[in-house]
């Protein structure tokens, strides 16, 4: 068996690689979330947040309570795409990034 | 195998029985409980397998919180198992990463229902013990209410609680938590009928917009709910704290409320050897539990060098034979895919690992260490937050009417800072009542009034020993510091330090003499007289109001240690079956053997002539006997067996076991 232990179950990150992450010098939580995917998963950081915010604390000496927890964007929960989206149209598409042809033609 | 049929304290309603299709395989359970539970019944524990490792994956929370029981359903991927109910003819599939829709994607995009678009007075978000009593005092005061809650039954822990309440009569102690969320529901239940009271059960609210004023709600995959509300009270409560070590997604390893929620909710066990991580007031409760429900829990290890929940639970679990290991932890949880064992270590002050590791047999391994508050709304509409780690982690500011610095939101329960489902009860109350004045919908007097009440019950249950964390914790969650309304104890009470076998749940060889009656009054006493062993300063007194004569002295403070009277003991025993820790014993020493007078709360239901092995405080057998009167004073499942045995074996033997097999 792997001596693998988890930080964040959604999206499997590693004790292991959070620490090699804060060691690089990414000490911050949204930091870690941009390059490790913590609490991007649907649990939205429930599980993991405070393991991880502990791990920096350790690391930089600065307590808890002064570090930035991160974003907390909605939904905190997976939504149904069709709960959301319009009504009985055939899914689309649509990036709305620059390299999107629909919009750069438009 | 893993079905409870008989339990001591509980009934399931199991009515109907479908049938749905695992992987293509037909299966039964019951209608209405979820799939995850369906599942497990069924002896199937691997609900999906991870996109990046291709690890298996059980459930985790079981309350819709973690997402760990993803599974396909109906085609539809992702859904949480854990609260979506099993239904005739569903097609449940293992979920393999993110998972695929299958070929017709209209079920996906198209929607069941059309949006309800709502407006309300007071919204309240979750419907545990604070949302309920949030509830119930708004609409005792007039207002309109909205209630919204994830589970697929109101009442949030509550309804998984077997055991009996502490605090004060006034206040539900001496109930059972399950009892507690019948009552609440009943008396919300005229308001719902008179459409004061709109509730909507399996739904989750997800995202606050705090320039719109919109609370974004789904309700059971089937259809959204836009809420327009002009004041909100979150209580949407908390989940169990991960913890690191190596094996911790193993399926096996469950939050200790997934235990609770799997064996009490729907009588299904969750294995049969358990391993207890955390010996706070949950872990040692659900351990206990766990020995009702027919489980074998092998240990409890707690971290710290004394347990952290109230004494007289540990004392309960110890005397049942569970040993509990201080200043030990997990180290590493062992198994191919499925929990098998687990390896523990002791470790120093410093959190180092010391000793030789220890292996352990089991198949389950509950996490009670702690629990995090559910906050996400409070960011979400930009609370002022604070970080309280003896509250559980971040929790909004807060002033004493509980609201928040968003004028809009107001907090109550768990969410608020870990505590009791008592207090929870409490700041619902509170929140409820601020609300109402702020609608304008109670005057001023009448406000005032209730808010002190209020405010002096709560005092009163936060002025145990044990209580004196959450006290620190919440010097730092008000905005304003002194207040007339919250009282702190002048000098701070810590909890009584011990030798190290009263910190691990056994009563010291020293108290044991405190705690006899006196010998020349014991002698004559027919009937016999009480022994209390309850040592510790905690908000409690079931005792003292269940005692019809007086025995037990009034309580001036309800976190006295109670106080006898001997001279007016009858040994009747009520208090036995009264009391939430199992700390009152009664023991005749008229006659040429002294006469037990246990409480008792297992299986098999204990009968006159059954033979019993007799349990000290460590659980260790050291006699037998027969049950020679069986009594069921209270009428709630707690019987009180009389069991005779040899006179100096009187002050050890806490505990009886029936022996039904030789
Ligand atoms: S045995 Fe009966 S009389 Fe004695 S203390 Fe208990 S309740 Fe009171
Ligand atoms: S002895 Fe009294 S105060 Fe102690 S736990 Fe029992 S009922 Fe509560
Ligand atoms: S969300 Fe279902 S187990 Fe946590």
């Amino acid at each position: 068996m792997d001596e693998k232990i988890f930080v964040c179950r959604c999206e499997e990150v590693t004790l292991e690689e959070v620490r090699k992450y804060i060691q690089m010098g990414f000490t911050s939580f949204n930091e870690l979330k941009r390059l490790l995917r913590v609490g991007m998963g649907p649990c939205q950081g429930r599980g993991c947040r405070e393991i991880v915010l502990r791990e920096i604390s350790k690391a930089t000496k600065i307590p808890i309570s002064q570090l930035n927890p991160g974003t907390f964007r909605p939904p905190s929960k997976p939504l149904r795409l069709g709960l959301i989206g319009p009504d009985r149209q055939e899914p689309q598409l649509q990036t709305g990034m620059t390299s999107d042809p629909q919009t750069r033609s438009g | 195998m893993y079905i409870i049929n008989d339990h001591p304290i509980l009934q399931f309603s199991r009515d109907k029985k479908v049938t749905f299709y695992y992987n293509g395989r037909p299966l039964e359970w019951y209608e209405h409980d979820p799939i995850a539970v369906a599942l497990h019944a069924n002896g199937i524990k691997v609900l999906s397998y991870t996109k990046k490792y291709h690890r298996p994956r059980g459930f985790f929370c079981a309350i819709g919180k973690c997402s760990s029981c993803f599974m396909i359903v109906d085609g539809m991927p992702n859904v949480r198992t854990c609260i979506t109910p099993v239904r005739e003819g569903m097609q449940i599939q293992t979920q393999h990463g993110l998972g695929k829709f299958s070929e017709n994607l209209s079920h996906v995009t198209a929607r069941t229902e059309e949006p309800l678009n709502l407006q309300t007075e007071v919204l309240v978000v979750g419907g545990g013990p604070a949302g309920l009593c949030a509830c119930l005092e708004a609409l005792e005061s007039g207002c309109s209410v909205t209630l919204v809650d994830e589970s697929l039954q109101l009442g949030g822990q509550l309804i998984k609680q077997t055991h009996k309440f502490f605090g004060s009569s006034q206040d539900f102690a001496g109930v059972r938590g399950i009892e507690i969320a019948k009552i609440l529901q009943q008396r919300l239940s005229p308001h719902i009928d008179s459409g004061q009271l709109k509730v909507f059960s399996n739904t989750s609210a997800v995202a606050y917009y705090e320039k719109e004023n919109l609370l974004l709600c789904e309700q059971s995959e089937r259809r959204l709910l836009l809420i327009r509300p002009e004041t909100i009270i979150v209580s949407t409560g908390a989940m169990e704290k991960f913890v690191p070590f190596v094996g911790n997604d193993l399926v096996g390893v469950y939050g200790a409320g997934a235990v609770q929620t799997l064996m009490n909710v729907y009588g299904v066990l969750p294995g049969k050897k358990v391993l207890m991580v955390g010996a706070g007031n949950i872990g040692l409760i659900v351990s206990y539990q766990l020995l009702q429900a027919g489980a074998e829990v092998v240990a409890i290890v707690e971290l710290a060098p004394s347990v952290g929940g109230y004494w007289v639970h540990a004392a309960k679990v110890r005397r049942l034979n569970v040993p509990i290991l201080l200043k030990h932890t997990v180290k590493k949880v062992i198994g191919e895919g499925e929990v098998e064992g687990a390896l523990i270590q002791q470790v120093d002050d410093e959190g180092n690992f010391i000793g030789e590791e220890k292996y352990i047999g089991c198949d389950t391994v509950c996490l009670a260490a702690g629990l995090s508050p559910t906050v996400e709304l409070f960011w979400q509409a930009n609370c002022e937050m604070v970080y309280v780690n003896e509250l559980g982690g971040f929790v909004p500011k807060r002033d004493l009417t509980l609201r928040t610095s968003n004028p809009r939101l107001w907090v109550a329960g768990d969410v608020a800072g870990i505590e009791e489902a008592t207090t929870a009860m409490l700041e619902g109350r509170i929140a409820g009542l601020s609300v109402a004045r702020n609608l304008g919908k109670i005057d001023e007097e009448s406000y005032r009034k209730k808010l002190e009440n209020y405010w002096d019950r709560l005092n009163q249950l936060r002025m145990g020993e044990t209580a004196y964390r959450i006290r620190r914790g919440l010097k730092q969650a008000f905005f304003e510091q002194a207040s007339s309304l919250v009282r702190f104890p002048e000098e701070e009470i810590y909890p009584s330090q011990q030798d190290e076998e009263f910190q691990s749940g056994v009563l010291s060889q020293s108290m044991v003499n405190i705690v006899s009656p006196p010998m020349d009054l014991w002698k004559k006493k027919k009937g016999g007289l009480v022994v209390i062993e309850c040592p510790q300063k905690i908000p409690c007194d079931p005792c003292h109001t269940n005692c019809p004569t007086g025995a037990i002295l009034p309580f001036e403070n309800i976190n006295d240690v109670p106080k006898i009277d001997y001279s007016k003991c009858t040994g009747c025993g009520l208090c036995v079956a009264a009391c939430p820790g199992l700390a009152c014993f009664v023991i005749d020493m008229s006659g040429e053997q002294a006469i037990l007078k246990l409480p008792y709360e297992m299986l098999p239901r204990p009968a006159v002539g059954d033979r019993v092995s007799c349990l000290d405080r460590y659980g260790r057998e050291v006699a037998r006997s027969r049950i020679v009167v069986v009594q069921e004073p209270r009428k709630d499942k707690t019987y009180v067996v009389h069991v005779p045995i040899p006179k100096e074996l009187a002050m050890h033997v806490r505990a009886a076991k029936v022996i039904r097999d030789g």
